[in-house]
């Protein structure tokens, strides 16, 4: 009787252990970011360009929200559309929380993105990405606030020119602080992961 | 038949041979995985995904492609730098896979690309050009990976 006893108390005692490492540490342990935090959050630099939602945009419109902002363009094979499918798939994962994260991609390529255009491809990834654009000077002077370099390239003369640009997103927070970058190569779940915690 | 198909024909002929008699892993040239990322309409520009294997005892070199449901096909490889800009060219040269060796085409890598594509869902068949073996015919299906 007593064995039985001993033997309960034991198996309590492992029982609550377990929780304990499963349940409550992982949520005393602070989160791992997969982006490159910013260790003095600075003011995000405004954004004012054009929306493909129609009107001129600043950052205050998206207030409250978390704004993800990726400098592409639409001629972009390889890199833009794997990284807006991404996205995609990261507020997919965050289901309602994705009500509080605002994706806008500003255009490296105004010459041939028009607002038309943007639209309609942004629209294909997800139906809440917004486009921003505007003359190119405009472009560039938010792009180097934000440490974002781009130049066209040469290609032939069949798939015309492409744009080098960097790959990273920013992610500013409800109070308008630069937050995290992200670099290209990280995966939805990572991407879920990070703004779920920041929202 | 044209004389290049029949020289195609051929070739297959001859891999399925080698392959038949050979033991133990493949000793042909092949393309897995293929798939394409699923782009708007109106998208100028797609990528096209695969994983090459040359089981041959000597190099092969990819060279291009062509397909109905693109204008061009020219292969590109995008690259990163420190400062994490990334560039797509063309590979002028091609890109060589040495014997035993096998190359991924994928995402922010090496990739086939569609120029102006005209199918935006299903597949499309894709031929990829190899100098120092015969062409292969794939089809691609158009995926949201
Ligand atoms: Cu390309």
């Amino acid at each position: 009787m007593r064995r039985k006893g001993l033997i309960s108390i034991i198996l309590g005692v492992v029982i609550l252990a377990l929780a304990g490492w499963f349940v409550v540490l992982p949520q005393l342990r602070p989160h791992a970011f997969h982006g490159v935090i910013m260790q003095s959050p600075t003011a995000a630099p405004e954004i004012d360009l054009q929306a493909t939602t129609g009107e001129l945009i600043g950052l205050n419109s998206f207030a409250g929200k978390l704004v993800v902002v990726y400098f592409g363009y639409t001629h972009c094979p390889d890199v833009c559309p794997t990284t807006l499918s991404t996205l995609n798939k990261a507020l997919d994962q965050m289901g309602d929380g994705s009500n509080d994260v605002q994706v806008v991609m500003v255009t490296v390529d105004p010459e041939r993105d028009s607002v038309e255009l943007l639209d309609e491809y942004l629209g294909f990834f997800n139906e809440t990405f917004i486009g921003l654009t505007g003359p190119t000077a405009d472009i560039r002077r938010v792009a180097t606030t934000y440490g974002i370099f781009f130049d066209a390239a040469e290609g032939d003369a069949e798939s015309g020119y492409t744009v080098d640009h960097t790959a990273t997103l920013a992610v500013i927070d409800q109070e308008g602080h630069l937050r995290l970058v992200f670099p290209p190569e990280l995966t939805a779940d990572e991407i879920a992961a990070d703004l779920a915690y920041l929202r | 038949m044209t004389p290049s198909s029949r020289l195609r024909s051929t070739a297959l002929l001859m891999s399925a041979v080698f392959a038949l008699t050979a033991c133990g892993g493949p000793t042909t040239l092949t393309i897995s995985d293929e798939w394409s990322r699923a782009v708007p309409r109106v998208a100028e520009a797609s990528a096209i995904y695969f994983e090459i294997t040359n089981g041959l005892d000597s190099a092969v070199t990819v060279i291009g492609g062509s397909s109905e449901a693109c204008a061009s096909i020219e292969l590109h490889e995008t690259s990163i730098d420190d400062n994490r800009v990334m560039a797509m060219r063309p590979l002028a040269d091609g890109l060589l896979v040495g014997p035993g060796e096998s190359a991924e085409f994928e995402p922010l890598g090496t990739h086939l690309m569609c120029i102006e594509p005209t199918v935006f869902e299903g597949s499309f068949a894709v031929t990829v050009d190899f100098d120092g073996a015969a062409d292969i015919e794939i089809v691609v299906p158009i995926e949201d990976r």
